[in-house]
């Protein structure tokens, strides 16, 4: 649903996946190519915008970025960037970093995705494979000769 | 006499190509700063070379979905790793290692890598490797002792891309 305010400010209606509603300035949801287009397309006037790939919580975060985002000009980069460090330490571990990453992707926000590649990137560095793939909860599917291979062609990398 | 480079070496410098800052591809890096655009021909045989150096890997296992993260997502996080980190994934899976060797991945890595961090500049004077900073002011030029051909006579370089360099040298007749 669009309504505007008193500051003649249209405001936009989100949902989560699991039904929480969120009302926010069109500026602001318009950080997200995403939901920007939807509302080109009129998507916005017929109630709220379904966004079924992102849950409440990583909704509020994203919400929070934008809204910082919207409302910062370019002469308060440096502060800006201060403010995007905290907010990615909020967050803290991998798990709640890939879903906001993923929702990232689903809304494009450049923004929020390269500073979120990059945390988990930095997190990555300096793992040994085998916390990686817990990490991820990915299986090691080579076998043992294999995996002796792969490790002999790459020990460098671990010099 | 042409470099002979170590596999590792070649390894390192193909696929960081132009990044001449990874440890260890100084040996390979080039005369003049990196050429800024990609050469399309030059990964390609490059990666031919790769490829030829690893295990058979990459009749890839891609359709095999890591849990709940898709390929895209991981895909771009790697993209802001260094190459060290990079052939220490080759360890984790046959999935990250298919993703790793992907020739598109390969390309926009050295794409972003060309374009957001530094290079080195290789100066090459009285037969002298040395290395210098793309930021010129920034620090004196650091000489290079250690390459393979240092000690090894008369050298010159033949022509550099993407960071991979082809160098000669000449043993001095006494």
């Amino acid at each position: 649903m669009s309504i505007t305010t008193e500051n003649n400010e249209k405001m936009i209606t989100l949902m989560s996946s699991d039904g929480e509603e969120f009302v926010v300035e069109e500026a602001v949801a318009a950080q997200s190519q995403t939901i920007k287009h939807l509302i080109e397309d009129g998507c916005s006037t017929e109630g709220s915008i379904p966004l079924p790939n992102v849950t409440g919580r990583v909704l509020s975060e994203v919400i929070q970025y934008c809204k910082k985002h919207s409302s910062s000009d370019d002469k308060e980069e440096k502060e800006l960037e201060a403010w995007d460090a905290e907010f990615v330490k909020a967050a803290d571990d991998h798990v709640a970093l890939t879903d906001l990453m993923m929702a990232a992707n689903f809304l494009d926000i450049k923004g929020l995705l390269d500073l979120v590649a990059q945390t988990l990137a930095n997190m990555i560095t300096g793992k040994s494979p085998e916390e990686v793939r817990r990490m991820w909860n990915i299986k090691n599917d080579f076998t043992p000769e294999e995996a002796e291979k792969v490790r002999k062609e790459n020990q460098w990398a671990f010099e | 006499m042409l470099v002979e480079l170590t596999i590792e070496e070649v390894k390192e410098a193909a696929f960081s190509m132009g990044l001449g800052k990874s440890p260890g591809s100084d040996e390979a890096a080039g005369l003049c700063k990196e050429v800024d655009q990609a050469s399309d021909e030059l990964c390609e045989s490059q990666k031919l070379k790769k490829e030829g150096n690893k295990t058979n890997l990459s009749s890839a296992k891609l359709d095999q979905e890591i849990p709940r993260i898709p390929y895209e997502i991981i895909t771009y996080i790697f993209l802001q790793l260094p190459v060290k980190t990079l052939f220490r994934l080759y360890c984790v899976s046959s999935y990250l290692c298919a993703l790793i060797d992907d020739l598109d991945f390969v390309r926009l890595h050295l794409h972003r890598y060309l374009h957001t961090k530094s290079n080195l500049i290789l100066i090459l004077h009285d037969w002298t490797l040395s290395t210098v900073d793309d930021a010129l002011d920034a620090a004196p030029a650091a000489p290079l002792n250690h390459h393979p051909l240092y000690n090894n006579g008369v050298m010159d370089v033949l022509g550099s891309c993407n960071g991979l360099t082809v160098a000669w040298c000449r043993k001095l007749q006494i």
